[in-house]
């Protein structure tokens, strides 16, 4: 009993890191339409900047992450204006490409600020032990899945209530009649895409105790994403969540009884879903 | 037609090895360093220029009338491009030595390369045992996988730890390691009751290590490539909260990794072949030689003494050879070539041209500056590669 | 060869339609350019003969992929799984005694294209990101399963014990890479052949087409994921050739042929020089292999910053590629001639 909230547990943990940084890209891309494949170089800088604030700063743990994902989302108001707005009506080729760019000077950057070593991100003392909740696990996954589920419910409460959640839902679903009928989407989605990029910040900084941030970050995570959101289907919020808790659980399953299968579960479980729903588990047909 | 084709091979091949072996208006002997520079491994890259940076501090740049010059090309992007790096040095610029290797394919593909150019080639990073053997060409200045996890499987049993889960990261040198501790710790008396096999391009290893704590062994040898695996692995180790069950890891957690370890690796030993605590003379010396001009919070590395290594080995050889040499030659002086490193005594097997060391049995401590180090409890002398003497060539 | 369904049935061809088709599958003598520059390479750079290789090498490769990138629109991420099919294919059958390069070529390419006709199938009915996953996906299993059977494939040290049997039996593969040249530059130059002539044909402007607006071509009454499934399995068996050429020259086979990073690159080359056009493929590889190079030897850590820089610009100001601003100048200067004739 005990291996399967251990199970359980470690499933839950590993799929909100993903599940907060996926979900901006989810949006976005059901929002804007753009491929964006860099997305993961946001949820690094979340990290960096949040370490930056934690030991060069002096701010507390807390604090830091959000401010961290605060600032990254200001910071990318300009970037969405100056470089992906202008491509919006660039092909999908293009659009790869583009955001492939944008990780290879991410890459770069990173390199040249802070060294090509992993980042040391320790964390506050208080979350150093372990919950025993039937099997033992360390207090920091736990806040994970908390965390998680939070920020969740936030996000559904915000599409589900509020009016610009219901722009934002009326955008997805049909750009066009959105404009006819008075929506401003291009200030929508600066906001979106603001939104987004701070919750792959809070991701990345949040889950960089386990998933540690160095200047590959973008490219070592990008796979999880992406399979995270194709499984989902793309612009909901709920699909990333349902995916994420999905692969995430099963895949520790996979793990724990059958390592040997390793790397296959993952992508061998996003073609079989994604053979099943092309357009992902709760996405538009 | 055949006939010329091959004629014309010799004669030109012929010509550009004479070319090699001129000496110019101010002697010069060049080195091929192929490293990794870009991408993820660039960080050994920046070690190795360290190793040769502390070379020329020490001791200058000539031997006597002769300048070593170290020309650089980046190990990125395959064999592929390591063969063409490889073969644009010795033709193009010359070089009489080649020197790095990050990864064992690399070094695999330049071996039918420096057979037919017969040039030296030290190995500073990749750990197949098996290498030295593709060519007679090859010497080795780094580790092999045997040498630490053999040595690590016949020590454990012997200092309390018999029953052990094999953690690796799934890939050949991870699978080599496996062997190896296969090996030698049934001989030691040791029992391994499980190997957890885990994709390379794990992040998270929250799920095997849950795994592993479930197998209640009483230590964990774990085998994945420096860098971000080691950090998470040993972090999410101390998380899981196996190290207060009384669960031992024994894991190569190198200088490189420690700032980023912290204290979650408090405790975790490893058996390696180099410590900057070493007490010898040389090491003391380079320790503060390198704080110097580094930083007091950087640590050296293996990876620097490697490279510092290599760059002794060449200057003996044109010490003894003067700057024009065969590539034959300088093999030759390289066999048994043995010096009081940094690393302690070392030397390189005369036979099979691999290096013989001793091995570290080192545990992380805390610092008096606040991060934490290596403190080396028990030295191994002179461990040669044991995969060698298990598989003797056919 | 005139059975295109645009015109109503019955009626003759307009003779400018005639004329346009065969205008445009004549040769011209700027056909002619980059197979004299090659071949001129091969006399006046000796020493750099490997470099020529790869060069060659990633022209076919992506050649393979201009033609489902550029022509046919789908978008893939994991086209070197085709490339790396065809290298371990003959890889392994060079290690087991089978190591005549023609056979291993052809072999090579054979099943490739039958994997690409099989995943083709499977795969086409998706678009987009969707699309892009998959590719993905297989890439990414694909390396892992070569990584996994070490015995056969070398695994992550890759595959070194290749016995490839002089080219003709007459050849011997030397180390300055001239044999390799010339066996690359061959194989190019049909791989290039069959390339032209797909484009050339009707066969090749429906693909523009489905790229275009596959809905309308559905319309019209072409059968899209048909024609799509073809050009996949085509290109596919096109990128297993380069690959099988580049182990049997390098006599050498190792994972990194199946990563995602190898895929990429074959994208970036194609979008550097404009995706879509015949010749892009052939200018893209020198430029940014040749550059990746010497910014590599000046700056190894951060010339990635440099790409990425030039990718971005590329996109965002050279719509179309170096083709796409070489078409605009000539258009311009056109129009500036035109303005000065009386």
């Amino acid at each position: 009993m005990s291996i399967a909230i251990g199970i359980l547990l470690n499933g839950l943990a590993s799929a909100m890191i993903l599940y907060i940084i996926a979900v901006g890209l989810s949006v976005t891309m059901g929002i804007m339409r753009f491929i964006n494949l860099a997305h993961c170089v946001f949820a690094m800088a979340g990290g960096y900047l949040a370490a930056y604030l934690i030991q060069g700063a002096g701010i507390p743990f807390a604090f830091a992450i959000v401010l961290a994902a605060i600032l990254v989302a200001l910071l990318s108001i300009p970037i969405e204006r100056l470089l992906y707005a202008p491509l919006y009506a660039a092909s999908e080729l293009e659009q790869a490409l583009f955001s492939i760019g944008v990780m290879f000077v991410a890459v770069a950057i990173a390199r040249y600020f802070f060294g090509p070593a992993p980042l040391s991100f320790t964390v506050p003392e208080a979350l150093r032990g372990q919950i025993d909740l039937g099997s033992v696990m360390p207090a920091y996954r736990i806040l994970l899945i908390v965390v998680g589920f939070v920020v969740f419910a936030a996000l559904w409460t915000l599409v589900e209530t509020t009016s610009i959640g219901r722009k934002l839902r009326a955008t997805v679903e049909n750009r066009r009649v959105a404009e006819v009928v008075g929506i401003r989407c291009d200030r929508l989605m600066l906001l979106t895409f603001a939104l987004g990029t701070g919750l792959a910040a809070l991701g990345g900084a949040l889950g960089a105790e386990i998933m540690p941030i160095r200047p590959n970050y973008a490219f070592d995570q990008l796979n999880y994403v992406l399979i995270v959101v194709a499984v989902g289907g793309m612009g909901t919020l709920t699909g990333p969540f349902l995916a994420a808790l999905l692969l995430g659980i099963a895949d520790t399953a996979c793990k724990y009884f059958l390592p040997e299968v390793g790397a296959f579960f993952i992508f061998g479980a996003m073609v079989a879903i994604l053979l099943w729903r092309p357009q992902g588990l709760l996405g538009r047909a | 037609m055949l006939g010329t084709i091959r004629r014309w091979s010799i004669v030109s091949l012929a010509m550009a090895l004479c070319g090699l072996s001129t000496a110019r208006a101010e002697d010069v002997v060049k080195v091929g360093m192929i490293m990794s520079q870009s991408g993820p491994f660039g960080i050994y890259g920046t070690y190795t220029q360290r190793g040769i940076d502390m070379f020329i501090d020490k001791f200058g740049d000539k031997v006597g009338n002769t300048k070593i010059e170290v020309v650089w090309r980046d190990e990125a992007g395959g064999p592929e491009h390591s063969k063409t790096a490889a073969q644009e040095l010795i033709v193009s610029e010359g070089v009489q030595f080649l020197a790095g290797f990050n990864l064992t394919p690399d070094a695999f593909a330049v071996a039918p390369l420096i057979n037919q150019s017969k040039t030296p080639t030290l190995l500073l990073t990749a750990a197949s045992g098996n290498i030295t053997r593709m060519s007679p060409y090859f010497a080795r200045l780094s580790f092999t996988v045997w040498q630490s996890t053999y040595t690590a499987a016949m020590w454990a049993p012997k200092h309390g730890l018999k029953t052990a889960v094999f953690a690796y990261s799934d890939f050949a040198p991870g699978v080599d390691g496996l062997n190896a501790f296969k090996a030698a710790l049934p001989k030691a008396g040791g029992d391994l009751i499980g190997a957890v096999p885990m994709p390379l391009s794990t992040t998270d290893f929250g799920a095997y290590v849950q795994k592993i704590r479930d197998m209640k062994p009483e230590f964990v040898f774990l085998y994945v490539p420096n860098g971000p695996p080691q950090v998470s692995f040993i972090k999410a180790f101390a998380s899981y909260g196996l190290p207060a069950a009384g669960i031992k890891l024994i894991a190569a957690a190198d200088e490189m990794d420690l700032p980023a370890i912290g204290d979650a690796g408090l405790g975790v030993l490893s058996v390696w072949h180099y410590s900057p605590d070493l007490p010898n003379e040389e090491n003391k010396q380079f320790v503060a030689a390198y704080h110097k001009k580094y930083g007091e919070n950087e640590m050296p590395n293996f990876q620097v003494v490697a490279s510092y290594d290599a760059m002794q080995a060449i200057a003996s050889v044109i010490q003894k050879l003067g700057p024009k040499f065969t590539g034959d030659q300088a093999i030759d002086a390289l066999k048994g070539w043995k010096i009081n490193s940094v690393r302690g005594p070392i030397e390189i097997d005369p036979v099979e041209r691999d290096i013989i060391q001793n091995q570290y049995v080192r545990v992380i401590e805390k610092s008096p500056s606040g991060g934490v180090r290596s403190h080396t409890l028990e030295t191994i002398p002179m461990v040669a590669d044991p995969w060698k003497a298990l598989n003797p060539p056919k | 060869m005139l059975a295109d369904r645009t015109y109503s049935r019955g009626d003759a061809p307009p003779p400018q339609a005639i004329a346009d088709i065969v205008n445009r599958s004549r040769l011209r003598v700027a056909d002619f350019v980059p197979w004299v520059v090659a071949l001129a390479s091969f006399f006046l750079f000796p020493r750099s003969l490997s470099l020529g290789t790869e060069v060659l090498v990633a022209v076919l490769f992506v050649l393979s992929i201009d033609l489902v990138v550029g022509y046919a629109g789908i978008v893939t991420l994991g086209h070197g799984a085709f490339f790396g099919l065809g290298a371990y294919c003959a890889g392994v059958l060079a290690v087991n005694g089978f190591g005549d390069p023609i056979l291993g070529l052809m072999l090579a390419a054979v099943l490739a294209g039958v994997a690409g006709l099989v995943s083709g199938a499977i795969i086409l009915r998706a678009q987009g990101l969707t699309l892009m996953m998959f590719t993905l996906g297989t890439l990414l299993m694909l390396e892992e399963a070569a990584n996994r059977a070490g015995r056969l494939t070398g695994g992550s040290d890759g595959l070194s014990d290749m016995v490839v049997k002089p080219l003709l039996g007459i050849w011997d593969w030397d180390f300055f890479g001239r044999t390799g040249y010339c066996y690359c530059l061959v194989v190019l130059l049909f791989g290039f052949i069959v390339v032209r002539t797909i484009v050339m044909s009707p066969f090749g402007r429906s693909l523009r087409g489905i790229r275009e607006n596959a809905a309308r071509m559905e319309a019209i009454g072409a059968p899209v994921r048909r024609r799509l499934i073809v050009v996949y399995a085509i290109s596919a068996a096109l990128a297993g050739t380069a690959g099988a050429v580049n182990a049997e020259v390098h006599q050498f086979v190792a994972l990194n042929v199946l990563s995602f990073e190898f895929s990429a690159s074959g994208l970036i080359m194609l979008i550097l020089a404009g995706p879509g056009r015949l010749y892009g493929a052939f200018i893209g590889p020198p430029i940014y292999i040749i550059a990746s190079h010497q910014l590599a030897v000046l700056d190894p850590t951060y010339w990635v910053f440099w790409l990425g820089v030039v990718l971005i610009a590329v996109v965002m100001f050279g719509r179309g590629g170096i083709l796409g601003i070489a078409d605009n100048l000539i258009a311009w200067s056109r129009a500036g001639r035109k303005k000065r004739a009386p």
